[in-house]
């Protein structure tokens, strides 16, 4: 059953899967029992994953799903012992049967890449730039006396491993690693990772730093290599569509435990735990704009401060004082549904009820434009002889939300950084409350003017704010040009204006959490009492639930302060709540525009079609 | 679902071998330049020296007549460029002057120190490099270990102590002391002068080997950590495997570019440790010149520095060129 | 149980060193401070020495005694005396040799990474020139070949040992200078001036003292090796580097004489590395834990 090569053709990806029935006796591929992983901090033991329990039958595939501080990632590192240096694992882990972390340390890399594969997350770091794809894919085949292989006996293989991961290209295993896109490294390194044709396959966040139509095409390999092989899947993710879609079961882990487990099918129609709830609820949907998002409130507890009873019950609406006393179990309410909850069964009505609360608003209709304050013609930016910015027009007017959606390198950063004035434009010209900024020089006033009118709030929440300085003079840089004399006073207000209290002034930004550093980014960009705030990706670096806070909190704040909003996103779920008008760009040009609704419900452009179908929805996708 | 294929690729060594051919001419330009700038600060030295040309060149004890001679056989009367253009004439065709001190021309006197110096310059070398990278990587496996934190402290004293400080300790200690080993002097050839070579050995490699070390401790440490190392070890891939192909080729280029550094510093550091040991080496020859104010000698010891310097440098920039492909697309063009 | 490469799991070096600290200091770096601070204040009040330039022939060559701490030297004067005196110019020369490579490496380095371009070319390109040439060669050949004094050694010396720092400078600025929260610095429409002293400079203070420390080590090794070499200082002075080579031949009679102002010079050297290494360790971890 294994090693039938199928040609790669036209794949859909559903959730019902049978598991291959020409296995007789459902040995696991992967069983993990009572897994702890361990961190140390100041002499003590700091637990991170708790006692984890899972289980792989061949040819299936698991999600394991969780935001940042779930302990996911860790716990695939300990099942494969690779764990950095620091932390520790106990507990229980048999591949195929055979143990493998009881076994001592050189039977167990013998395991490694035979019987359990690893594929990380960032195809840029994954592959050794100084070698080539054909020794790297082969590196781990041996000839049956186990000798390494020839020269010609690994360009043969090599090319077979190629062609089942869809690279055809015979110049490819030659290549050194820089010399290929992400979306291509990918696959290389899966060919590698699978090469030695492993019972079980663990894949990090494979897709996370793709862009969503390349993000699609792994995971429909990482399908098909599953199927061909007979090979387990265990698929990590923060993402739950990406989780529907490609496993059969999933696992939802909150703070360390498996809170809820189900399969695929049971789980979206019907969480049974608050958190699963709140978190499919928390994803924007793409059909549809909601007037506002469920939020969770609060914010994940760190390993050292994890609470005694449940988990969740700090920020869990349903609970009770029973629930914060003693430590839950996971819990059978249905057949293969397990929940880790107390209140499980009498919450199901509640929580099975769409939430009164949310309601679809109508789209949008078309605004009577107010004051056109951007205009953008013919719009260029070369970088050398790369072009970035190939000849755009867009228009922003005064009240609106306006996004600018695309893949990475399409241009749609560079032309928002050229209207903040961030960027030069090689030529064409950008006007921003009138002033040109792509002329060759512009007055000092004229500056003033454009920083007066519009203002940016960066992506990356690491980095947004100067690790030196506190948040209080973070705001107060933008206070003092507007002319204003409280400083203080001012920078107490703009951080009410975003919900945080007027002593986070004093904090420095790595007491923050990466939602409160946003928020602290936007405060910042209206402390310029700006009219337009250029989102430049504000959301995409946070978990789906403090994003979901963020957006509620732009959508307020452009009804309280009449702000306009550029929103740069590749998310086009996001781009449905937050914008009403929106431009599509590809490689530097603009390819479709129009009213959000319509351009999301019916897109004109192939380009545009493509990119919707790639978002994985969870349902069967045809 | 379509196969994922690159651009259609053009001969891949065609494409960059203009670009690679570019490169070292461009490099060789530079290194020239550098020489001919170098060789106009030397011809200056005469005329920068305190007293005037004539008194730099002539010995202490010449008298007026051989002044005199001096400068009209040099044209010291002349305008500086053309005197500037004849000394460097006269390089070109390999005449490197006369020493009016020793009575020689000056090469003759370099090529005998030069017999002491460089096998003492490349044994300091190979020691510093082969025992610093050997250091480095074993630290790097067992950071915290006795081991780790013992060679982190004795390469930071390593780093700081001057050679001279070193070599004199070294010196006390085998030398007086244990009596083991001889302290003075290059010896008669043979087993002997590879007993007197001992010493000034240790002391030279010191300061290139504190500092070889932490660079590979430092360096293989990244790696160690980087998620290349993580996807090979998943893969089953033995610890040989690991580091011959992604922890040395991975530090490979940056350990080029050190080592060439290290025995540039090296040369400097020779000057002071022939003199702790009596080595009749370049160094040395290089201090008595200057104490003599022996010019012209000082001029041509500054030019075979020079000239070794850049040599060093651009084979280490070749090397680097040929160990690294990402050096060589940046120059290709075929991105 | 080990791992691939035998590294060991468990505690890390961090844990482990925790034990030996004073205060938030590792014990070294804490001695190294102590160290630095006694020989400044040698520097500064000389007149803790005792007459070390007084010459008594019939001292000549003694041992450590009640009177002579560490003995006479083959003029009889006393050692310990002359080491305290000649801390003076010993840590002279490397502060102002330090502080001048981390102010103009600085300064250099805020310039060509911040604004890139021309400027930026221009000094890659001089550093990449001068990179590699051994300061202490030049001094050497220099200073002997003029005959200069101590101020032509210092400026020397700095001119040789700013493309290193301002090589290191350079990528620490490159690394931070076009992070987010510069660029909302300059699209909130800050002043350029105003962003280089208030985001760019704090962020980079802790290299600059890092660079003043590792420079002030390179300083005493330069300085020291060429005073030994009888370059750049006055016969008769008392100084660290000119006493190891003036008593070298009489390390059979005292080998204190030699032995003490080598020892002096290797200390301060290993002090000042040790905390600008510190230095270096602390602020890098920082900015890696974001």
């Amino acid at each position: 059953m294994k090693q039938t090569m199928e040609q790669p053709g036209a794949e859909q990806l559903d959730t019902e899967r049978a598991v291959d029935d020409c296995e007789d006796g459902p040995t696991p591929s992967l069983q993990v029992s009572g897994l702890t992983v361990s961190g140390w901090r100041g002499g003590k033991r700091l637990p991170i994953a708790e006692s984890m329990d899972l289980q792989v039958l061949p040819g299936e595939s698991i999600a394991i799903v969780g935001e940042s501080g779930s302990g996911k990632s860790v716990t695939a590192r300990a099942v494969l012992d690779l764990l950095p240096r620091g932390l520790d694992a106990d507990g229980d882990v048999q591949i195929g049967g055979r143990d493998f972390l009881k076994i001592g340390g050189p039977e167990r890399r013998t395991m490694r890449g035979r019987r359990v594969a690893f594929v990380m997350q960032d195809p840029f770091t994954m592959l050794n730039p100084l070698q080539r794809v054909v020794d790297q894919v082969t590196a781990a085949l041996r000839s049956p006396d186990g000798k390494r292989l020839s020269r010609a006996a690994r360009r043969a293989e090599c090319t077979t491993r190629l062609a089942e991961v869809g690279i055809t290209d015979e110049a490819v295993l030659d290549r050194y690693p820089f010399e290929l896109s992400g979306g291509m490294r990918q696959r290389v390194a899966i060919a590698a990772a699978v090469a030695e044709d492993p019972d079980v396959l663990i894949a990090d966040e494979p897709t996370t730093a793709l862009d969503v139509t390349t993000q699609k095409e792994v995971l429909l390999l990482l399908d098909r290599l599953r199927r061909t092989h007979g090979m387990g899947l265990v698929l990590i993710t923060h993402d739950l569509r990406v989780a529907f879609s490609t496993c059969d079961r999933v696992y939802v882990m909150y703070a360390g435990e498996v809170v809820e487990t189900a399969s695929s099918k049971d789980l979206r129609a019907g969480p049974r735990h608050p958190y699963s709830s709140a978190l499919l609820q928390a994803e924007p949907p793409l059909r549809e704009r909601l007037a506002s998002l469920t939020t969770i409130p609060g914010s994940v507890p760190s390993p050292g401060a994890r609470p005694d009873g449940c988990r969740f019950a700090p920020r869990c609406s349903f609970a009770q004082d029973a629930c914060r006393e003693a430590a839950q179990e996971l819990v059978e309410v249905d057949p293969e549904h397990a929940v880790r909850c107390r209140r499980a069964v009498d919450i199901a009505v509640e929580l099975a009820a769409p939430p009164t609360t949310v309601e679809p608003t109508g789209s949008n209709a078309a605004n009577d434009h107010g004051e056109r304050l951007v205009k953008v013609r013919g719009a260029r930016r070369l970088y050398g002889d790369k072009v970035a910015v190939a000849g755009a027009d867009i228009d922003v007017f005064a009240g609106e939300s306006v996004g600018l959606v695309g893949e990475s390198g399409s241009g749609k950063t560079t032309l928002a950084r050229m209207i903040v004035g961030l960027t030069r434009p090689t030529s064409g010209s950008v006007e921003v409350a009138g002033v040109d900024l792509g002329a060759s020089s512009i007055s000092r006033a004229d500056w003033a003017t454009v920083r007066a009118t519009a203002q940016m709030a960066f992506q990356d929440p690491s980095s947004t704010l100067n690790p030196r300085r506190s948040v209080g003079s973070a705001l107060k840089d933008g206070l003092r040009l507007t002319g204003r004399k409280d400083l203080d006073a001012g920078a107490a207000e703009l951080l009410e204006r975003v919900g945080l209290s007027a002593d986070y002034a004093q904090r420095r930004p790595s007491q923050l959490s990466g939602g409160e550093r946003q928020r602290v980014a936007i405060a910042r960009a209206l402390s310029r009492d700006p009219r337009i705030v250029v989102c430049d990706e504000v959301v995409s670096a946070l978990d789906v639930s403090v994003q979901a806070l963020i957006l509620n909190l732009l959508r307020e704040l452009q009804s309280d302060l009449g702000l306009t909003y550029v929103f740069i996103t590749h998310d086009l779920a996001v781009v449905r709540q937050i914008t009403d008008r929106v431009y599509v760009m590809n490689q530097g040009e603009v390819v479709e525009q129009g009213l959000t609704a319509q351009v999301l419900d019916d897109p004109q452009q192939p380009y545009t079609r493509k990119l919707i179908d790639s978002i994985p929805t969870g349902k069967d996708s045809l | 679902m379509s196969a994922a294929t690159v651009a259609p690729a053009r001969d891949r060594r065609t494409s960059w071998a203009p670009g690679l051919v570019r490169y070292v001419v461009g490099r060789l330009l530079a290194a020239l330049l550098v020489l001919v700038a170098v060789s106009v600060l030397v011809f200056l030295f005469v005329h920068i020296a305190p007293g005037g040309p004539e008194d730099a060149i002539a010995a202490p004890t010449a008298t007026e007549a051989q002044r005199d001679q001096i400068r009209d056989d040099l044209g010291l009367d002349r305008p500086l460029v053309q005197q500037y253009l004849s000394y460097a004439g006269s390089l070109a065709q390999l005449d490197f002057g006369h020493s009016y001190q020793r009575r020689t021309s000056t090469i003759d006197p370099i090529v005998d120190a030069a017999a002491i110096t460089l096998p003492l310059l490349f044994c300091a070398w190979a020691l510093a490099m082969v025992l610093g990278i050997v250091l480095g990587v074993v630290t790097a496996s067992r950071p915290g270990s006795a081991l780790d934190r013992f060679v982190l402290g004795s390469t930071t004293i390593g780093a700081s102590a001057p050679a001279f400080a070193v070599g004199t300790l070294l010196a006390w200690l085998f030398g007086i002391q244990l009596g083991w080993l001889p302290v003075l002097g290059a010896g008669d050839g043979g087993l002997d002068r590879v007993k007197h070579l001992v010493l000034p050995v240790l002391t030279a490699s010191v300061i290139a080997l504190a500092s070889c070390t932490r660079f590979t401790r430092v360096r293989v440490g990244e790696i160690l950590e980087e998620d290349q190392l993580t996807f090979a070890q998943a893969r089953g891939l033995g610890r040989r495997w690991i580091l011959r192909n992604i922890i040395l080729r991975n530090a490979g280029v940056q350990l080029v570019t050190l080592s060439g550094g290290l025995l540039i510093n090296l040369i400097a550091g020779l000057v002071i440790v022939e003199q702790v040991f009596n080595l009749r080496g370049i160094g040395s020859l290089m201090v008595e010149s200057i104490n003599d104010q022996d010019i012209p000698m000082v001029q041509s010891i500054t030019l075979f520095v020079a000239v070794f310097v850049v040599l060093v440098n651009l084979a280490a920039d070749l090397f680097c060129f040929a160990l690294d492909p990402r050096l060589r697309a940046g120059l290709g063009g075929d991105r | 149980m080990s791992d691939i490469l035998g590294r060991r799991r468990g505690r890390t070096a961090a844990t482990t060193s925790r034990r030996l600290r004073v205060g938030s200091l590792p014990i070294s770096t804490a001695l190294a401070i102590a160290v630095l601070a006694l020989m400044a204040l040698c520097a500064v009040f000389d007149g803790l020495a005792h007459e070390p330039g007084r010459i008594n022939a019939l001292e000549s060559l003694q041992g450590p005694s009640g009177d002579h701490y560490l003995g006479t030297d083959q003029l009889g004067r006393d050692i310990f005396a002359r080491i305290i005196a000649g801390a003076r110019t010993s840590l002279l020369g490397p502060t102002l040799l330090a502080l001048g490579v981390a102010v103009i490496g600085a300064v250099v380095a805020m310039l060509a990474g911040y604004f890139g371009g021309r400027i930026d070319a221009v000094v890659s390109r001089v550093v990449d020139v001068l990179y590699s040439i051994p300061a202490l060669m030049v001094a050497i050949i220099l200073v002997g070949v003029t005959g200069g004094g101590f101020a032509m050694t210092v400026v020397i010396l700095t001119v040789f040992n700013l493309p290193l720092a301002v090589r290191n400078l350079r990528a620490a600025v490159m690394e931070r200078a076009h992070l987010p929260y510069m660029e909302a610095a300059r699209t909130l429409g800050m002043p350029t001036w105003r962003i280089l002293l208030t985001h760019l400079l704090p962020v980079i203070a802790p290299f600059v003292m890092a660079t003043f420390f590792l420079q002030f080590t390179y300083g005493v090794v330069e300085l020291s090796s060429l005073s030994f070499l009888g370059l750049g200082v006055p016969p008769g002075a008392p100084d660290w580097g000119r006493m190891v080579a003036d008593n070298r031949a009489s390390m059979f009679g005292n080998a204190w004489a030699t032995a003490a102002p080598a020892i002096a010079i290797v200390a301060l050297a290993v002090s000042t590395n040790l905390i600008g290494e510190w230095i270096n360790d602390r602020y890098e971890k920082a900015g890696k834990a974001r």
